[in-house]
C-alpha cells in the first residue's frame, strides 16, 4: 500500500504554549487509523494541525507525495483532505440542503463523486430533514450532517475528530456503522477517539498520544 | 389629513436611499464584522461619480441610467479594492483597528474628492422621464419620489433572494457563521468577503447616485449620512436587511414629520429643534428595549470575542519610572528652556488630549467598554466650563470646576443605559448619545450659540500668558493622570479588569460588573470633562465640533496608536497624534489625505499599537522571559 499521508516532526502551538512535540505518523491508502489517548493529549490538535487550523511547523507533511505544510486550509481541503471537527460546527442557520451545497466540490482523478442518494443511504435521517435548519437538529443528526457535508467535497482522506463524543449510545452505533461502510468503500480515514471500544474492530492501526507526542504505532487492533 | 399622507409618502421616499446605504453597511457588518466608517464616503463617491457621468451622458433617459449604472459599479469596484488592500490585512487584528483604518479611508476620500471635484456643491438633475409630478390629493408629488418608494422594496426582494435562494448566498451565510469551518471545506472565503464588501459598497454608491436628483453632491455628505446610517443599521439589528428597511422607514418618517411640522412646539421645544435629536432618541429607546435592534440577533461571542484582549497590566519597572520622571522634568522645564509660544501651545494641546485619551483608555482598556462617543463628555466639560464662564459669569477657576460636573452628569445618565449592553451595540449607543449631545449643542442656539458656539472664553489674567497657562494645564493633567493610575492599580481597577476578562466569572465571585462599569464610565466622563474644560480656555471658544464624530474617533486613534493595553500608551499616542496633525495641517491643505494614509499605514504595520509593538520588540530582547 502506498502512503497517503506522511507527517514528521509536527509541532503546534496555542499562542505561546507548545502543545505538539515532534508528532510523526503515517496513513496508507485505504487504512483506518486512530489516534487514541486521554483528554488533552493532542489528538484533536494533530488533526487541526494537519488541516492548517493551528499555528504549526513540520519537518515533513506530505499528502499523496505533495508537501502541504505551507498551504492555507482551503488549499489543503482542495488537495483532497476532508475534516470533520469534534464540536460538529454545522452551519446552524443553513438548511441541511444548504450545508451540503456549500461543501460541494468535484472529485479528483476520475473518482466517482458522492451523490445525495449515496449520502442518504449512509445517513437516512438526513433525507427526512433535508429542508430543516441545521440549528434545529439533535446532536446526533448534526454529527451525521458534518460527516455528510465533508463527504460532499469528495475527499480522499477523511480526518474525523472524536466521532462518538457526546452522542447517545444508539447513535454511536449508527456512527460506527457509517464509518465501517466508508471503510468498505475504500475511503482512507484518520480519526481521533477517546473510547477504545468504539475503535475496536473499526480500525487497522492506532497511535497512542500522550502529552503532545504520538508515542508508538500501536499494533493492529483488529 | 391629506397633507399627512403626502408627508408620509415623502418620508417613504427619503427612506429609500437611506435604506440602500444602510443595507450595504448591514451586509458588510453582518459578514465581516467590520464597522465601516468609510461607508458614507462610498455613498459620497457614488453621488460625485454619478454627477460627472450624468453631465456627460445624461441628456436622455438611457444615458442617465447608464451613468448611474457605471457610477454604481465603480463604487463597488472601489469598495472591493479597499477590502483587498486594507481590510483583508486587518481581519486578524482587534476589531477596533479595522474601524480606525476605515476612518483613515474617510479622511483620504474627503481630500481625494476635494481634489477631483473641488469645494463647490454639484447639483443633480432629475432623470429624463421621471422629472414630472403627479397631482395627488391636491398636492404635487414628484414622480421620482414614487420611483424611489417602489425601488426600495424591490432591492430588498433582490437581496433577500440573493442571500436565501442562491448557493452564493448560502456560502455568504456560512462564512458569516464560521469562516474557518467553511475554509476547511475547501472554500476560499477571502473572496467571499471581498465580494460582500464590494456588494455593500455598490449599494452605498447606488444610494448616493439616486439621492443626487433630489439634492446635491457635497463634501459633507459622508459624515452627514454615516450617523443616520449607523442609527438605521443598529435599530434594525446589525446584519438584518429587512430590519434595515423597517428602521430606515421609521427614522425617515419621524424626521419628515419633524421637518414638516417644524414650527409646532411641545413643552417650549419646537419640532425643528428636535429634528436631529429625534432619530438618536429613537435609537436609544430601541436599544434599551431591544438591545439587539428590531430584527437583530444577540451577538455570539466568537473566538477572541472579547472587545479588548485580556492582558496583564504590569507595573512599570525601574527604567520606565526613571524615563517617566525625566519626561515630566523636561516638560516642567520647557518654558525655562526657552520654548516659544507656538510650541508651548502645542504641548498644552498634547497634555489636554493626553488626559482625554487616557480617560478613554481607562474605560476601554481596563473596563472593556468600547466607546465611539467619548467626545460627548469632552464636549460637555467644555460647554460646562464655557457656560459657567459666559452665562453665569464665573471666573476661570470656578468654571474649570464646573466642567467635570456637567460631564459627570452626562456620563452618569448615559452610562446607566450603555452598561446594559455589550460589544458593538454598546459602542453604537455611546455614539448615539454623543450625537444627541452634539445635536443639542447644535440646535439649542439660545444657550449654546448653535453652530457658531461660544466665543471669548479666555483664562484669568494670571494664567493668560502661554507659559502660565501651560503650567496650569500640565499640573491639572498630571494630577488627573496620576489619579487614573491609582484607580487602575486599586481594587476597583482589579474588579474592572476581572469584569472585562470574564464577566460571568466576576459576577460569580460577587463583583457587580455593571456597577463597576457604570462607575468607570462616569469616571472616564469626569476626566474627559476636565480635559474639555481646559480645552475651551486654551482655544478661547467652543463649537459643536468638539463633540462631533471625528473628535471621538481622534480619541480612539490616540488610544489605539499608543496601545489600548498600557497606561502610558494613550499619553504617547495623544502626543504623537496631536503633534502629527498640527505638523500636517501647517504643511499642506491636503492634511486629511496624509493623516488618513498615516492612520491606515499604522493600523496595518502595528496591529497592536505603537506601545504594543515596542513591547513585542522588548520581548525579543535577550535576557527577558518570553
Amino acid at each position: 500500500m502506498t502512503s497517503l499521508l506522511e507527517v514528521q516532526g509536527l509541532k503546534a502551538w496555542y499562542g505561546r504554549a507548545q502543545v505538539l512535540f515532534d508528532v510523526a505518523l503515517e496513513v496508507k491508502t485505504g487504512e483506518v487509523v486512530a489516534l487514541l489517548g486521554p483528554n488533552g493529549s493532542g489528538k484533536s490538535t494533530t488533526l487541526k494541525a494537519i488541516m492548517g487550523l493551528v499555528t504549526r511547523s513540520a519537518e515533513r507533511m506530505q499528502f499523496d507525495g505533495q508537501e502541504i505544510a505551507g498551504l492555507a486550509e482551503y488549499q489543503i481541503a482542495r488537495q483532497g483532505i476532508g475534516y470533520v471537527p469534534e464540536d460538529r460546527r454545522v452551519f446552524q442557520g443553513l438548511t441541511v440542503r444548504e450545508n451540503l451545497s456549500v461543501a460541494q466540490r468535484p472529485p479528483q482523478n476520475d473518482r466517482v463523486a458522492w451523490s445525495l442518494d449515496g449520502l442518504f443511504s449512509l445517513f437516512p435521517k438526513l433525507e427526512q430533514l433535508y429542508e430543516r435548519r441545521a440549528g434545529e437538529m439533535s446532536g446526533g443528526e448534526q454529527q451525521m450532517l458534518t460527516i455528510a457535508r465533508t463527504l460532499m467535497g469528495n475527499p480522499r482522506l477523511l480526518l474525523l475528530d472524536e466521532p462518538s463524543e457526546g452522542l447517545a449510545p444508539v447513535v454511536v452505533q449508527q456512527m460506527r456503522q457509517a464509518i465501517l461502510s466508508l471503510k468498505q468503500e475504500g475511503l482512507t480515514v484518520l480519526l481521533s477517539e477517546q473510547n477504545p471500544a468504539f475503535a475496536e474492530g473499526l480500525i487497522d492501526r492506532s497511535y497512542r498520544m500522550d502529552r503532545g507526542r504520538a508515542l508508538a504505532a500501536g499494533k493492529s487492533a483488529v | 389629513m391629506d397633507s399627512l399622507i403626502i408627508q408620509l409618502l415623502t418620508g417613504l421616499a427619503s427612506a429609500s436611499s437611506l435604506f440602500l446605504v444602510a443595507s450595504g453597511l448591514t451586509i458588510i457588518f453582518g459578514v465581516t464584522r467590520v464597522v465601516n466608517f468609510a461607508h458614507g464616503s462610498l455613498y459620497m463617491l457614488g453621488a460625485y461619480i454619478a454627477v460627472s457621468l450624468v453631465a456627460l451622458w445624461g441628456g436622455q433617459a438611457g444615458g442617465f441610467w447608464l451613468a448611474v449604472l457605471v457610477a454604481v459599479l465603480a463604487v463597488g469596484l472601489i469598495g472591493g479594492l479597499l477590502e483587498i488592500t486594507i481590510l483583508r490585512r486587518l481581519y486578524r487584528s482587534p476589531e477596533l483597528f479595522q474601524l480606525l483604518a476605515t476612518f483613515g479611508v474617510v479622511l483620504i476620500v474627503q481630500d481625494v474628492t476635494l481634489a477631483i471635484w473641488g469645494p463647490q456643491d454639484r447639483f443633480g438633475v432629475r432623470p429624463p422621464g421621471l422629472d414630472g409630478a403627479y397631482l395627488l390629493l391636491g398636492h404635487r408629488f414628484p414622480v421620482y419620489d414614487l420611483f424611489l418608494i417602489l425601488l426600495a422594496p424591490l432591492v430588498l426582494l433582490v437581496l433577500w433572494t440573493l442571500f436565501n435562494r442562491t448557493r452564493w448566498g448560502a456560502l455568504v451565510r456560512a462564512a458569516t457563521e464560521d469562516p474557518e469551518m467553511l475554509a476547511s471545506l475547501g472554500v476560499n472565503q477571502r473572496w467571499i468577503l471581498t465580494a460582500v464588501f464590494a456588494l455593500g459598497s455598490l449599494l452605498a454608491g447606488l444610494g448616493g447616485a439616486l439621492e443626487l436628483p433630489k439634492g446635491s453632491a457635497n463634501l459633507s455628505m459622508d459624515m452627514q449620512i454615516i450617523a443616520s446610517v449607523f442609527v438605521v443599521v443598529v435599530v434594525g439589528g446589525m446584519g438584518s436587511i429587512l430590519g434595515a428597511y423597517l428602521a430606515a422607514v421609521l427614522v425617515s418618517l419621524i424626521r419628515t414629520l419633524a421637518v414638516a411640522n417644524a414650527e409646532l412646539s411641545v413643552l417650549g421645544i419646537t419640532m425643528w429643534q428636535l429634528e436631529l435629536v429625534s432619530i438618536f432618541i429613537v435609537m436609544a429607546v430601541v436599544l434599551v428595549v431591544r438591545p439587539w435592534g428590531l430584527l437583530g440577533r444577540p451577538e455570539r461571542l466568537h473566538k477572541g470575542g472579547l472587545p479588548v484582549e485580556a492582558t496583564v497590566l504590569r507595573r512599570p519597572g525601574l527604567w520606565l519610572k526613571a524615563v517617566m520622571a525625566l519626561g515630566i522634568l523636561i516638560l516642567c522645564l520647557l518654558p525655562i528652556l526657552g520654548a516659544g509660544n507656538y510650541s508651548l501651545y502645542l504641548f498644552t494641546e498634547m497634555a489636554v488630549f493626553a488626559l482625554f485619551a487616557a480617560s478613554l483608555q481607562f474605560l476601554m482598556g481596563l473596563g472593556g467598554v468600547i466607546s465611539f462617543g467619548h467626545a460627548a463628555y469632552f464636549g460637555l466639560g467644555a460647554y460646562g466650563a464655557a457656560l459657567a464662564f459666559k452665562a453665569l459669569a464665573l471666573p476661570m477657576e470656578l468654571a474649570l470646576l464646573a466642567a467635570p460636573f456637567l460631564a459627570a452628569a452626562g456620563a452618569l445618565f448615559f452610562g446607566w443605559f450603555c452598561v446594559r449592553l455589550s460589544g458593538v451595540y454598546l459602542a453604537m449607543l455611546t455614539l448615539a448619545f454623543a450625537q444627541i449631545t452634539w445635536s443639542i449643542a447644535f440646535q439649542w442656539e439660545g444657550l449654546t450659540g448653535g453652530d457658531n458656539g461660544l466665543l471669548g472664553v479666555w483664562p484669568s489674567e494670571w494664567a493668560a500668558d502661554s507659559a502660565s497657562f501651560y503650567y496650569l494645564v500640565l499640573a491639572i493633567c498630571l494630577a488627573c493622570l496620576f489619579l487614573l493610575r491609582r484607580f487602575a492599580y486599586a481594587p476597583f481597577g482589579y474588579a474592572l479588569r476581572a469584569g472585562r476578562d470574564s464577566p460571568l466569572g466576576a459576577e460569580a465571585i460577587g463583583i457587580d460588573v455593571r456597577l463597576q462599569r457604570w462607575l468607570a464610565f462616569t469616571l472616564a466622563g469626569v476626566f474627559a470633562g476636565v480635559a474639555g474644560g481646559l480645552f475651551v480656555f486654551m482655544k478661547g471658544s467652543i463649537s459643536p465640533d468638539a463633540m462631533a464624530i471625528p473628535q471621538s474617533v481622534d480619541a480612539l486613534a490616540m488610544v489605539l496608536l499608543g496601545g489600548v493595553q498600557s497606561l502610558t500608551g494613550p499619553i504617547l499616542g495623544a502626543a504623537i497624534f496631536t503633534g502629527l496633525k498640527a505638523e500636517l495641517v501647517s504643511l499642506t491643505n491636503y492634511w486629511r489625505l496624509l493623516l488618513g494614509l498615516l492612520i491606515v499605514g499604522l493600523c496595518i504595520l502595528f496591529p497592536r499599537g505603537l506601545a504594543g509593538a515596542g513591547r513585542e520588540m522588548a520581548a525579543w530582547l535577550p535576557g527577558r522571559r518570553p
